[in-house]
């Protein structure tokens, strides 16, 4: 930017002679007679201090002004010189307005010049001395933004909510009657330990009868579970066996709505995600695609889900029997699975 | 002459880059297929014996499927067969809590069995991906 502007800077020069013209820039500039300023300003009692104050510039501006250093002033200052010395602007204008001397310069080229710049300086310096403020500019750019990112890094608190996977896996169908398992799984990348509860709340055509770990019931209500623990590493997994009440009618459905809330910093409550409904149905629940049968690969699944857990009652004998045999069917009547072997 | 000698480098660097992703790929399957790896101690006469090797994290469960030909029947084994078809002439077993380390299956035949005759797989969920891994036990 500064290298254009030089650049353009005799041709602007010579367009600033006349008054009360804009300047490149948009300025408009007034030529000034600093001889009459000098002269009001005294013949008011007023100090270049006072005048100083009133513009908004230093005694040396005023100074320079008046020593016709400064031929050329902005309007606005002008203006405001003006009504220092209490009078209008035609007043200081340089009604002369002969042909500014090269030497001469503006307020408005000194800002726009780099110090102890004059014009003897070779253009091939300039664009090097300009490249080298860019580039400290830029590294001091990066260092600044890389420091406010650390140090942002190391004070934000990070929201427990963008740290967390809460997820329920549970069967797509079951018969009415037979338990089935819900599974909530707790993935964490949050760094530290923190506390939780955990809601889950079944329909009340439904019961829950087992959990590991252990659940509580919320306020005496059979319907709402509730697990309080800490995470301490990056995962968590809660299992609890629900039935479904026997008098529910194929093709009806049950729909489970759960919570997390945690707490460190901030309190976060967040739905659980995942499964969050079945379907009441005539196959076993382990009978994923529900051809009548469990086959390999629905018990390496149920097995890879639940065999871990122990003393969980998801019935792996009847899914191993029910594997074992040809196929099965539910007896509606008895409630009961028909193994055919 | 410059320009030679770059293409050069660039031509040897991408041979390389593309050595170190077929060794990296080579790796993995390796390691999938070191998991568990199965094999037949005896393949012939009445007693059979197959061994299964298992890795750490070993799968849950593994399952044994063991083709007899048609006519011979399994007297017994151990573990016992949780499942057989005897007309398609196929055992399973469904071995549960899996340790790392190996496992033997042994059964007793009706009829000694030649060479060749014998042919089984196992299938098992790997831990680490969730796929289900179905494979030949060697001869």
């Amino acid at each position: 930017m500064l290298v254009t502007l030089n650049a353009g800077y005799s041709t602007y020069k010579a367009r600033e002679m006349t008054s009360d013209r804009p300047l490149s820039s948009g300025i408009q500039m007034i030529k000034i007679d600093g001889d009459k300023i000098r002269r009001l300003r005294e013949h008011n009692g007023l100090t270049q201090l006072y005048v100083a104050t009133v513009v908004g510039v230093t005694t040396d501006t005023i100074s320079r002004w008046e020593n016709k250093r400064y031929p050329s002033i902005k309007k606005e200052n002008a203006i405001k010189l003006c009504e220092a010395l209490a009078v209008p602007l035609e007043s200081i204008i340089d009604l002369d307005d002969h042909e500014t001397a090269p030497s001469q310069t503006t307020e408005q080229d000194i800002a726009a010049k780099p110090p102890n710049q004059d014009q003897r300086i070779t253009p091939t310096r300039l664009p090097l001395k300009n490249i080298g403020l860019a580039v400290a500019i830029l590294v001091f750019a990066g260092i600044a933004v890389w420091t406010m990112t650390k140090y942002q890094a190391t004070t934000t608190p990070i929201n427990i909510a963008d740290q967390l996977i809460v997820s329920r896996t549970m069967p797509s169908h079951v018969p009415p009657g037979a338990p089935f398992p819900v599974m909530v799984e707790i993935t964490s990348n949050y760094p530290e330990p923190f506390p939780f509860i955990l809601k889950e709340n079944l329909p009340p055509n439904a019961k829950a009868i087992q959990g590991k770990p252990l659940f509580t019931r919320q306020n005496n209500n059979p319907s709402d579970l509730k697990w309080i623990s800490k995470l301490t590493g990056d995962y968590a997994v809660f299992i609890y066996l629900v039935q479904p009440s026997e008098h529910m009618k194929i093709g009806e459905m049950l729909e489970i709505n759960g919570l997390i809330t945690c707490k460190k910093e901030n309190k976060m409550t967040t739905p659980i995600g995942g499964d969050n409904s079945i379907t009441i149905d005539s196959h076993h629940w382990a009978d994923s695609n529900r051809d009548g049968k469990i086959d390999d690969e629905e018990i390496l699944s149920v097995y890879d889900t639940y065999g871990a857990i122990e003393g969980l009652k998801v019935d792996k004998e009847k899914i191993e029997e029910i594997w074992s045999g040809k196929g099965y069917q539910w007896n509606r009547q008895t409630r009961q699975y028909e193994i055919e072997f | 002459m410059r320009n030679n000698s770059i293409k050069k480098q660039l031509m040897v660097s991408g041979c390389f880059i593309t050595f170190l992703l077929a060794l990296l790929a080579a790796a993995e399957v390796t390691a999938n297929d070191d998991l568990v790896t199965c094999r037949y101690l005896k393949a012939t006469g009445h007693d059979i014996q197959l061994q299964i090797n298992v890795a750490a994290p070993p799968p849950a469960t593994i399952i044994v499927i063991q083709n007899i030909p048609a006519g011979i029947t399994i007297k017994n084994s151990s573990p016992k067969i949780n499942k057989l078809n005897n007309s398609k002439g196929r055992a399973k077993w469904l071995l549960k809590a899996i340790k790392p380390g190996s496992v033997l299956v042994e059964m007793s035949l009706d009829t000694p069995i030649k060479a060749g005759q014998l042919s089984g797989e196992i299938r098992y969920k790997n831990p680490a991906t969730g796929m289900t891994v179905t494979m030949e036990i060697a001869p």
